[in-house]
């Protein structure tokens, strides 16, 4: 009986998939500090960085264990981003509401794609690519170019930490910690369900639209805490920031375990996924790489690693 | 309302599209019985359990719990009213543990959180006492067909049924855990009341652990009998019906094409296997012979088809004319001349294409890439099958998508002549359709068989009795019997259909 118990939490936190995750991290980590030993000064500021993707992928990977995609979580991060940027500069939004008005931002992202796939049931891939272009549209004519400053107070939380914590162990705790509460929460076996096999689910009373529309409402969450930790990162408003998000969110949910048709993945992995892609990021910088050709050799790993995965995981 | 009586179904109705699945069923049920629901092909047993458990909402007609009309919307409100069922096709997770497959929706909890010790506990002496054992951490995925079903069954019996439906619930089981099932039923029969509605095409299960069989026939119900007081032959009788009025004065007349046979077959299969689904499964056929296939729906007669068209994988030998062939997969099977048309037109024709281009498709299909279509060509013979096919359309150009499903059909099996087959499967593919199209499609298959091979499933085999020179009857994968000359009749066929090996 003790032995089923620990099988049965293994199997909720995935183990191997985790494993095989944090080995990525770690690979990518080692390998960056073979090629460039300075990395180790800077793995803080690194790791920050790939708090947002940690929370995006995490949004993505609660909509892709039910069995369906979404395609606007980088627009809906630079929206959140914009908006409350604006709201500060041009009308004095400043206080606690600053950070409130990012997750209402993304909160209201995540209900409409809720509505547009749960309840109307448009298929989720050409419905979120839909409100990606939407929410880009909407960024741009709110701040058409980057604007700045943020408030201080925010400013100096990045800088100094929360109560001496730093802001990247709060983020990298808080994404834990959330993907836990809900992983270990009866729903989260509903959301599986649904995407596992939605007809089984119905069967046994799930009201498996009512649970995609409760999977974008939180995928809407964790894109407002994602763009909460970027604009303090950034320190300003941007309304291009978010657009190749999307692409890395999608590849660091699958590295997470996540499926195209539903029922898998793991939290834990996901984060630990998003880590290991933003060091890459910062690999093929201190490889020379020149600026204009980023982009390009950065986006051609992320292909070739998705081909990877794909191809392991087709020959189990 | 006399004594006992607990459920009643009252004039329940489901149509889809023209058929009628279940017509006007009324009847009571008691607590504490086990019926019996039996009956042939198409009588509508498992969409009658998909109405009452709100899986499939009734056109007409209402269900009443002691004397009481629910409402059931949804699953959700059936499981509500103590009504719960173990499906044929399973209605399993397979990403989600055993453990959480058997309390899905009902998961016990502390503060939201899952209860994992509460959990365990509740299920482990559950499983502990139906006697099964089976690793409540695995994944259902990684299960086999048999232990799916126990978990299935098991499901079902977690959430402590009033009314409890087990629809073919020992076709994967061994004969020990057959036996273990049907102690338990009757157990939870005797101390809990519950009343179950079992189906099996198994009949003498139905006779061992039933008190009474529910008879359907098309949907209807015929009559409900005790089955203390009749005999096996008697709900047989009724669950085959009087021979229906238009064959009543058939008689066989023998064709031509039998004498022809006598030669070498054009396709001969021994000892095929198919998983579990076919066993051993050896046949000829010759030339200009239509063989039918019959038996209860699901005894493996798809997956001997199937397989045959390599889309299935099989073990056995499958010779052509003599020479010894191996079928990897449905290029493999065009090549050496075999054709497979189903029943199922959404995975036959693609809807929004043109019938042309449904018609031509494997036309040019030994041209090589790089070769232009010969779209010319295309449209000739498109023109050429649609009027030898009759196929009701404006133009060869319109998708298939505006056909009826009698003419989707049509164009599925135009396209499988294309390349003029030696051997034609045919696997159900009469169902859904309208007579006309129905006789239609009969007499093409008859016109063509000339020079071909042809194996023919229907479900209804009163249909294809005007054209068959034999009919063989699968049962659990298996041909129990050949039915030929005098002996091809309805009756005669579905009764051995019905009784399998018990008869």
């Amino acid at each position: 009986m003790k032995n089923t118990k620990l099988q049965l939490i293994k199997e909720y936190i995935n183990l191997k998939i985790m494993l095989t995750s944090i080995g990525f991290m770690l690979g990518i980590i080692i390998l960056n500090v073979i090629v460039n030993p300075r990395t180790l000064m800077y793995i803080d500021s690194i790791t920050l960085l790939a708090v947002p993707l940690a929370f995006l992928g995490l949004a993505e990977l609660i909509v892709l264990v039910t069995g369906e995609v979404d395609m606007s979580v980088g627009a809906g991060l630079t929206l959140a981003n914009v908006v409350s940027v604006y709201a500060y500069l041009y009308h004095g939004i400043g206080d606690y509401r600053f950070i409130l008005l990012h997750l209402i931002i993304g909160l209201a992202v995540g209900i409409v794609n809720g509505i547009i796939v749960g309840l109307l049931r448009v298929n989720s891939f050409l419905g979120t690519l839909a409100t990606s272009s939407i929410w880009s549209g909407l960024a741009l004519v709110i701040l058409n170019k980057p604007e700045g400053p943020i408030p201080n107070w925010y400013y100096r939380l990045f800088m100094d930490g929360l109560w001496g914590i730093p802001m990247v162990i709060i983020g990298l705790l808080a994404s834990l910690l959330i993907w836990l509460y809900f992983r270990f929460n009866k729903i989260s076996l509903h959301f599986y369900a649904s995407g596992s096999n939605p007809y089984s689910a119905f069967i046994a009373g799930i009201n498996v639209n009512l649970i995609k529309f409760i999977a974008f409402t939180l995928n809407g969450l964790f894109v407002g805490l994602a763009a909460l930790f970027m604009t303090g990162i950034i320190a300003s408003g941007d309304p291009k920031i978010g657009i190749p998000y999307t692409l890395t969110a999608i590849l660091a949910a699958i590295i997470g375990g996540a499926r195209f048709t539903g029922g898998v993945g793991d939290g834990v992995a996901t984060i630990c996924a998003a880590i290991g892609l933003t060091f890459m990021r910062n690999l093929i910088f201190s490889l020379g790489v020149p600026f204009y050709q980023q982009d390009l050799v950065y986006s051609a790993v992320v292909l070739g690693l998705l081909a990877v995965v794909m191809y392991l995981r087709g020959g189990r | 309302m006399n004594m006992g009586e607990m459920w009643r179904l009252e004039g329940l109705t489901k149509s889809f599209g023209p058929i009628k699945a279940v017509e006007d069923f009324t009847c009571s049920l008691e607590e504490g019985r086990i019926y019996g629901l039996v009956g042939g092909n198409g009588a509508g047993k498992s969409t009658l359990v998909r109405l009452v458990t709100g899986v499939l909402k009734p056109d007409r007609g209402r269900i009443l719990k002691e004397g009481k009309e629910l409402v059931i919307r949804s699953p959700k409100d059936a499981r509500r009213y103590g009504i719960a069922a173990a499906y044929q096709e399973f209605s399993l997770v397979p990403d989600l543990p055993v453990i959480n497959n058997l309390l899905l929706n009902i998961e016990p909890t502390k503060l939201g959180f899952i209860d994992i010790d509460r959990m365990i506990y509740k299920v482990a002496e559950f499983m502990d006492k139906l006697g099964v054992n089976i690793p409540l951490d695995k994944l259902v995925r990684e299960l086999s067909p048999s232990e799916k079903q126990v978990v299935e069954i098991a499901k079902s019996l977690i959430l402590e049924p009033q009314l409890l439906f087990l629809d073919e619930p020992t076709n994967y089981l061994s004969e020990e855990q057959r036996e273990e099932l049907f102690k338990t039923m009757i157990e939870i029969k005797n101390n809990a009341r519950t009343t179950i509605v079992f189906i099996s095409h198994r009949i003498e299960e139905v006779f061992r652990v039933s008190d009474q069989a529910i008879v359907l026939r098309n949907g209807r119900l015929v009559d409900i009998y005790d089955l203390g007081k009749v005999s096996m032959d008697e709900v047989v009788k009724a669950m085959v019906g009087e021979l229906a009025e238009e064959f009543r004065g058939y008689k066989y007349v023998p064709k031509a094409a039998v004498e022809a046979v006598s030669g070498k077959p054009v396709i001969s299969v021994r000892n095929l296997s198919v998983n579990d689904k076919v066993k051993d499964v050896s046949l000829d056929v010759g030339r200009g012979e239509i063989v039918g296939l019959a038996g209860l729906l699901g005894q493996g007669q798809s997956e001997f088809l199937r397989a045959i068209y390599g889309l299935l994988p099989y073990e056995g030998a499958i010779s052509l004319e003599g020479r010894d062939v191996k079928i990897n997969s449905p290029r493999d099977a065009l090549k050496h001349g075999i054709v497979y048309v189903s029943g199922d037109t959404l995975e036959g024709v693609f809807l929004l294409r043109s019938i042309r281009e449904n018609i031509s498709l494997i036309l040019n299909l030994w041209r090589g890439l790089h070769k232009p279509v010969l779209s010319k060509l295309e449209k000739e013979h498109a023109v050429k099958m649609i009027k030898k096919l009759n196929i009701a359309c404006r133009d060869p150009d319109q998708p298939v998508l505006y056909l009826s499903g009698g003419n989707r059909q049509k164009v599925y099996l135009a396209r499988g002549l294309t390349v003029n087959p030696k051997v034609l499967l045919l696997d159900d593919p009469l169902k859904g359709v309208d007579i006309r199209a129905k006789k239609e499609i009969l007499n093409i298959v008859k016109e063509l068989a000339g020079d071909k091979a042809v194996l023919f499933f229907s479900s209804d085999i009163k249909e294809l009795l005007p054209i068959v020179d034999r009919v063989l009857v699968f049962f659990e994968g298996r041909i129990i019997r050949e039915f030929k000359g005098e002996e091809l009749r309805e009756d005669l066929i579905m009764e051995a259909s019905i009784k399998g090996t018990a008869g």
